[in-house]
């Protein structure tokens, strides 16, 4: 039986190949290397400090579960932040298992629903009575809750499993469109506003989805991997199979793509990057708006109150 | 030997296919899969010889929205 062997030990059988660093690793090598990348990210974008509680945006998926694992192997003040968003079996099973990697660890989970705020009505339904885009009103309502417990709990910070091919994905989809404003924004830390909006980091910056899936296949953490029913067929799904090939084509190329941005970012950033903030006349959250999105949102839902118009 | 993938599930009863034929097959790139062996549930290593006995799942391993 031919065995590759792992190239940075040499000694056990490699279980992955990591084809940007033409690299075979076993099983230890490759969690040790998963370790370093994170701790790499977190270092070199001063994201947070053993002393900071960092709440996770966990969805059941490889990249949240994965990461809310690493940080707290890595001794950081970690808990988990799930949010129902009321699409049917997918977000029962998401939920399901997001409770029982908390449970199995003994980790705190913060979960709520987007149904018990929108009177029973998930994010399709909402979509479609507001006529938007699912991924735009997911993205909306996920931002609003995320900021609203992280102030209520009192965390420090917030972390998002945004891994390296979604980071790349979202500059592409910028760039391709030159969304300048966007670009000012795109970066690894989103600093704290006022009292109101806590500091977003992504720490794994540095790894990709391969990795993040074979991390939590190796360390036996069971996870949703069919796709969000809502985002089929999302443009980002699109870019990923391009910038695959572009990466097989040339190894490394995605890690280049990013990095490079970050050293031009400057020039993208302008003054309108910081808005002046106000408290939602609703709500209390911070906006640039006179009312958020998310309460803007229930106000198309809601209905009419008066005839209006008719005799 | 079966390879599933998704709802799909390709069969080979004679002529044991590489890695790369099957992903040409399913019209997917290396680095959006790993592959997995669908009895134990561990990652098939790289370099691991295909037999015609065993049962494989091609895990996609990417996600957007």
């Amino acid at each position: 039986m031919h065995v590759v062997r792992c190239k940075v030990c040499k000694e056990h059988e490699a279980i992955l190949k990591l084809d940007t660093y033409r690299l075979n690793l076993c099983q230890g090598c490759f969690d040790d290397f998963v370790l370093r990348r994170t701790k790499k990210g977190i270092r070199d974008f001063k994201m947070f400090g053993h002393s900071e509680r960092i709440l996770v945006a966990v969805s059941g998926g490889k990249d949240s579960l994965g990461l809310w694992d690493v940080l707290v192997r890595l001794g950081y003040k970690a808990d988990g932040f799930y949010i129902d968003l009321g699409i049917k079996d997918y977000s029962a099973e998401s939920k399901r298992l997001a409770r029982e990697y908390a449970d199995k660890n003994g980790l705190t989970l913060h979960v709520r629903s987007v149904p018990d705020d929108f009177d029973g009505l998930g994010i399709r339904d909402i979509a479609w009575r507001t006529r938007r885009k699912p991924c735009s009103v997911c993205g909306t309502l996920k931002r609003h809750l995320m900021n609203r417990i992280a102030l209520d709990e009192k965390y420090d910070v917030l972390a998002t499993g945004h891994n390296l091919d979604d980071e790349v994905t979202t500059l592409f989809g910028n760039t391709l469109h030159w969304q300048v404003e966007y670009l000012g924004r795109q970066f690894p830390v989103l600093p704290a506003v006022d009292e109101g909006l806590q500091r977003k980091v992504k720490p794994l910056i540095y790894l990709g989805e391969k990795e993040m899936a074979a991390y939590v296949m190796v360390r036996g953490i069971p996870y949703i991997y069919e796709e969000c029913p809502m985002a089929k067929g999302a443009s980002s799904l699109f870019y990923k199979d391009v910038i695959n090939q572009l990466e097989a084509h040339s190894p490394g190329t995605k890690l280049a793509f990013l990095k490079g941005f970050f050293d031009l970012r400057e020039r993208f950033r302008t003054e309108q990057e910081r808005p002046t903030l106000t408290s939602c006349t609703r709500c209390g959250t911070l906006t640039t708006t006179e009312v958020c999105a998310a309460c803007r949102l229930k106000e198309r839902l809601a209905p009419p109150t008066d005839a209006g118009g008719v005799d | 030997m079966k390879v599933r993938y998704r709802d799909r599930v390709l069969d080979y009863p004679e002529k044991v296919p590489s890695r790369e034929k099957i992903l040409k097959e399913l019209g997917l790139s290396p680095l959006a899969v790993l592959f997995v062996d669908a009895t134990t549930g561990h990652l098939l290593p790289p370099g691991r010889a295909l037999t015609a006995e065993m049962e494989i799942e091609v895990r996609a391993v990417i996600s957007g929205g």
